[in-house]
């Protein structure tokens, strides 16, 4: 289906795991033809689509009660232990592309969920500005301070993982 | 411009989201400020570390998967909660909405006309041609207006082989992430079927309804939810039922398994996901669902319910009930059933649920002792019926329909589907005057209204033609 690997690998960021990625994908899009019918047309679809994502990704995450990714999901998903957010555990040089990776997913999933998910548009999604300000129903100022702070705030967390040449 | 505007504007610049203006004026103030470049650098970096992570791809069946849920919902939806008293045009508001629920399906595939086409060819687009090429082609006439005409013709035999009612019964339909619970059923069915060696199997013909006459049916439609009741052989027994309006041409092949246990035979049709009503013996289900899984079939999911004995309503509804007997009789002068559905009925008030405790303690009691006062005291009017009318009642055996407050009057039932919802019958207390005729012990198999949802596994062996067509049965899928 249109839309549904540019959906699924927005959610990976967004909701933290690729099961629940998958989940919360589909859901959205069996809530998508259930709904059709309340799709005005007056934005694009794929932003009618992503909020759908997100309203069932809430409601999944109010279910669970967890957003970020657990260390089981992480060894499921990339094969090894997350890395020890711990400072003096970082390694001080030599980080490979996955682990570096991995550290970036790691401080994604640690960002409060307003910068994480505006950030994951921008970023993964490649969305204008306007365009998240359409599928979050905010302000565009808004989505600009939020992208702001959150690259701040992912910064900072990113730190604790990576050289300074690597940021 | 202080430090945060600065910082924000940096952030903004980078992304190519300001003003031309204020994009020339930061652009300025970078290039006249080393700690800005750097600043600029590290907010690039940042970007790049998250555009570098690895994008992912679906599975190809997710669009399948997809589709099967969207379906699965389409027919098993669960109605919402609808007030005690209401009019007759609100029976049917949750029901239509059931149906447009259905029919985004088919409007969606219209509206993603760029839908990618996966390998298995599995997608929207071949949905929504599917649909339509499965049509009945005996008519040329358009869908909608060969299915209004059709459902005017309510005596017409056409009308019988095109749009179809079936009978799922709801009380604990398993959910979408329950799928595999069927299997579970399967083998407690087994044992229990294994404590009673000998029994017979038995599969009972699916009902087959005809759609109201006085309504507009088309494809929109199918994937409805209807209501109405079914009367046992006995005329003591009646089953509130939900119908799922569908299109028989996709139904031929899934009641052929169930009812003929045979091998499965091609039809015309191309479509993944059928529901199955069946009405059969414990034993012929626990039969029928292995038959499903050896056949190279995917069992969805299944829902069954118990039927509510007429005993049990309350009295002014039983009144209404028998007042409806004489309504939409068979036909039987020139062999052809005329529709005992019909929305003319005013729907029946009905009054507060009596505990469901004290309805079983009062079945209970009089099955123990049919013939003692209290159990007199206790019955309802319905028994004191005669037995002749008893014998119209089981005439009928069809439909006529009743609000949706009865359908929910036992759906808050926490019992154990094996031991409960696979003996579905409760014993009836015999009328007084007919104690030979309605023996509560004779030893009748077990019935159960089932809708099974299945799939045709991607890689099933080729199916050969069945020796025997099907004489009655009835099914189909949204």
């Amino acid at each position: 289906m249109r839309y549904q690997d540019r959906l699924y690998n927005t959610l990976v960021s967004v909701v933290g795991s690729a099961e629940d990625a998958h989940d919360v994908a589909q859901e959205a899009f069996v809530h998508a033809f259930e709904k059709l019918s309340s799709f005005r047309g007056d934005s694009a679809f794929y932003s009618w689509l992503f909020r759908i994502a997100l309203n069932a990704a809430v409601t999944r995450h109010r279910r669970q009660r967890r957003v970020a990714v657990s260390i089981d999901a992480a060894r499921q998903e990339f094969g090894h232990e997350p890395v020890d957010s711990h400072p003096q555990a970082s390694p001080a040089f030599g980080i490979e592309q996955s682990e570096r990776q991995e550290a970036v997913r790691r401080a994604l999933a640690d960002l409060p969920e307003d910068f994480r998910t505006v950030l994951v548009l921008k970023e993964i999604d490649g969305m204008k500005y306007d365009q998240i300000a359409e599928t979050l129903e905010c302000p565009v100022g808004t989505v600009r301070s939020r992208i702001h702070r959150g690259r701040i705030e992912l910064r900072q967390k990113l730190k604790r993982y990576l050289r300074d040449e690597d940021l | 411009m202080n430090n945060k505007l600065t910082d924000e504007a940096l952030s903004a610049y980078l992304d190519g989201e300001l003003p031309p203006a204020q994009h020339k004026e930061v652009q300025r103030r970078i290039e006249a400020s080393p700690a800005a470049q750097a600043q600029l650098e590290e907010l690039r970096k940042l970007s790049g570390l998250i555009q570098e992570l690895p994008r992912q791809q679906l599975p190809q069946e997710f669009a399948d998967q997809v589709l099967q849920l969207a379906e699965r919902r389409s027919l098993l939806a669960e109605p919402a909660p609808i007030p005690a008293t209401h009019s007759r045009m609100s029976w049917w508001r949750p029901a239509l909405g059931v149906s447009v629920a259905a029919a985004a399906v088919f409007a969606l595939t219209t509206l993603l006309p760029q839908v990618k086409v996966p390998d298995n060819g599995k997608e929207l687009e071949n949905l929504a041609q599917r649909t339509e090429q499965s049509e009945p082609t005996t008519s040329p006439a358009a869908p909608a207006d060969r299915a209004v005409r059709l459902g005017k013709a309510t005596g017409d035999k056409d009308n019988s082989e095109s749009f179809e009612a079936v009978v799922p019964v709801k009380s604990k339909s398993l959910k979408s992430d329950e799928v595999g619970s069927p299997k579970v059923q399967i083998a407690d069915s087994a044992e229990r079927r294994q404590a009673k060696p000998g029994k017979d199997l038995e599969v009972k013909n699916g009902t087959r309804l005809k759609l109201p006459a006085d309504q507009e049916w088309n494809r929109e439609r199918i994937g409805e939810i209807i209501h109405a009741v079914t009367v046992d052989k006995s005329g003591s027994r009646v089953a509130v039922i939900e119908v799922a309006v569908v299109d028989i041409q996709k139904w031929v092949w899934g009641v052929e398994v169930l009812l003929q246990k045979g091998p499965l035979k091609e039809t015309q049709t191309e479509s993944d996901v059928v529901a199955v009503y069946v009405k059969a013996s414990e034993d012929a289900v626990t039969d029928a669902l292995a038959q499903l899984h050896t056949d190279g079939v995917k069992l969805l999911g299944m829902e069954m319910r118990e039927p509510i004995e007429i005993a049990e309503l309350p009295s002014q509804q039983q009144q209404q009930f028998f007042d409806y007997q004489g309504i939409g009789l068979e036909s039987e002068g020139n062999g052809k059933k005329q529709s005992l559905l019909t929305s003319r009925l005013d729907p029946p008030t009905l009054r507060p649920v009596e505990p469901e405790k004290e309805l079983a303690d009062k079945a209970t009691e009089a099955e123990v002792q049919p013939g003692n006062s209290k159990g007199k005291a206790a019955e309802p009017a319905v028994r004191r019926r005669s037995s002749k009318m008893r014998s119209q009642l089981a005439r009928i055996a069809e439909n006529i329909f009743v609000p949706r407050d009865l359908a929910r009057k036992r759906s808050g039932e926490k019992q154990d589907i094996a031991e409960e919802q696979l003996g579905v019958v409760r014993p009836v207390p015999p009328a007084e005057e007919s104690v030979d005729e309605l023996d509560p012990k004779a030893d009748q198999p077990k019935m159960v209204r089932i809708i099974f949802l299945v799939q045709r596994a991607t890689d099933s062996p080729t199916i050969p033609t069945q020796q025997q067509k099907p004489t009655t049965g009835g099914g189909g899928a949204a």
